[in-house]
């Protein structure tokens, strides 16, 4: 999995947001509307398509798209 | 011989809790936001006054009308399962015995426990009938989480319902209650917690002169942190599943229904993705009832009978999880 393929998984999640308005650099919290609705979202995501289930401290540390693909790819190493 | 699930009723408040009504409280969420997050479109609300030891005299009422073949004098034990019990002493089950009008020869217990509630009880009216202490048990199941929510908070008020659920759990010739997998983690208890009403958390003055605005939260307030409930349920729950359809050496395929506690439709429908459990056969009813609890588990067996999805013969399996944490499952024969 490259961060494109993570990008576009986390794109398929959120209807509301235009194609191409996630990069690595974009913050997370800029997503519109980002919540803790998004928050559970994302874990769910993580967990179903990569195995690795995020605590919430976890995820409200990180800022960028990049910083989450980063932690999960640590968190699957971590697990093997 | 073994015990069985005989019969189940439940009552609900008569205040219905519309997303609608919530949209204009929080005019930041529509209607069908509210849903889109929760899976629920209405919840019940108990009366101002009323507590969970008076819904279940409601409740019980309504069993025997709905039950004529079983009678109050052949009941030998009452479980009372809510995490409001009355006071500190006596025991809420025991005033019930009085309240309810159920014989005196007979064994009243509380179990102050939630979303797990109902499988925990079932577990030890199990016990108390293979071991020959009791034939026909009365099991109180459910709640007053409404009373503990602060009224500005959107999320908790979105999910939570009030409801109180009777089962009648009989010796039988036949066991219709399999074994159990149970868990408990206690580190996560501040992640799911009442606080202020009680033993560690006293309401002091500060408390109450804090929530003066909203009647001083006498009952406690509920927290959650969403989160962290999603990550112990994606984390617990596949695996409880898993080995207790090991410990029954089934599989997927030999469960004909599927009843989870019912915490939200969000975390409902992603456990049901995990686990793979097909549509048809993951029943719910979290959308017109909320999270009642430690009721929700019997309600939902009561509405998949009552709607032909668990017929006579069916597997099915159920299992309750949450605050605690606790969780807990088991396979009833219906």
């Amino acid at each position: 999995m490259d961060i494109n393929e993570f990008i576009q998984k986390l794109q398929g999640e959120f209807e509301d947001i235009p194609a191409g308005f996630l990069k690595p650099e974009t913050k997370i919290t800029d997503i519109e509307g980002w919540g803790s609705m998004h928050a559970l979202i994302v874990i769910a995501l993580i967990d179903t398509e990569y195995g690795v289930t995020l605590k919430g401290d976890e995820l409200r540390k990180v800022q960028s798209v990049q910083e989450l693909y980063d932690l999960v790819i640590q968190l699957k190493k971590n697990q093997q | 011989m073994g015990a069985c699930i005989k019969a189940i009723s439940y009552y609900l408040p008569e205040k219905i809790l519309t997303n609608e009504e919530l949209s204009r409280i929080f005019p930041e969420y529509t209607p069908e936001e509210i849903f889109r997050r929760t899976g629920v479109k209405e919840r019940r609300i108990a009366a101002a006054d009323e507590i969970p030891s008076d819904s279940a005299v409601f409740a019980t009422e309504k069993f025997f009308a709905e039950h004529p073949s079983c009678k109050k004098e052949d009941i030998d034990f009452l479980i009372f399962t809510t995490e409001m019990v009355d006071r500190r002493g006596p025991a809420t089950a025991c005033v019930l015995q009085n309240t309810l009008g159920l014989p005196t020869q007979l064994g009243a217990i509380d179990i102050p426990m939630g979303c797990s509630g109902f499988v925990y009880g079932l577990m030890v009216a199990n016990a108390l009938i293979n071991t020959k202490v009791a034939k026909n048990i009365l099991f109180l199941t459910g709640d007053a989480a409404t009373k503990v929510i602060h009224p500005r908070d959107h999320e908790l008020r979105m999910i939570f319902g009030d409801a109180m659920a009777v089962t009648l759990i009989s010796e039988s010739e036949n066991a219709g209650i399999g074994s159990f997998v149970l868990g408990t983690d206690g580190s996560g208890a501040p992640n799911l917690i009442v606080e202020g009403c009680c033993g560690a958390e006293k309401p002091t003055r500060e408390w109450l002169d804090k929530y003066a605005d909203t009647g001083g939260m006498p009952y406690g307030m509920l927290s959650m942190k969403g989160t962290e409930i999603l990550n112990f349920s994606l984390k617990k729950v596949p695996p409880l599943i898993k080995e207790l359809l090991e410990k029954e050496k089934l599989s997927l395929e030999d469960i004909d229904l599927f009843v989870f506690h019912q915490a939200s439709g969000f975390i409902l429908e992603v456990l049901r993705r995990k686990i793979k459990i097909p549509k048809e056969k993951f029943f719910t009813n979290i959308e017109y009832l909320g999270n009642t609890v430690a009721a929700t588990i019997p309600l939902a067996l009561y509405d998949a009978m009552k709607a032909g999805k668990a017929k006579k013969g069916d597997k099915v399996l159920i299992a309750g999880f949450g605050i605690g944490y606790s969780w807990g499952a088991t396979i009833l024969t219906i």
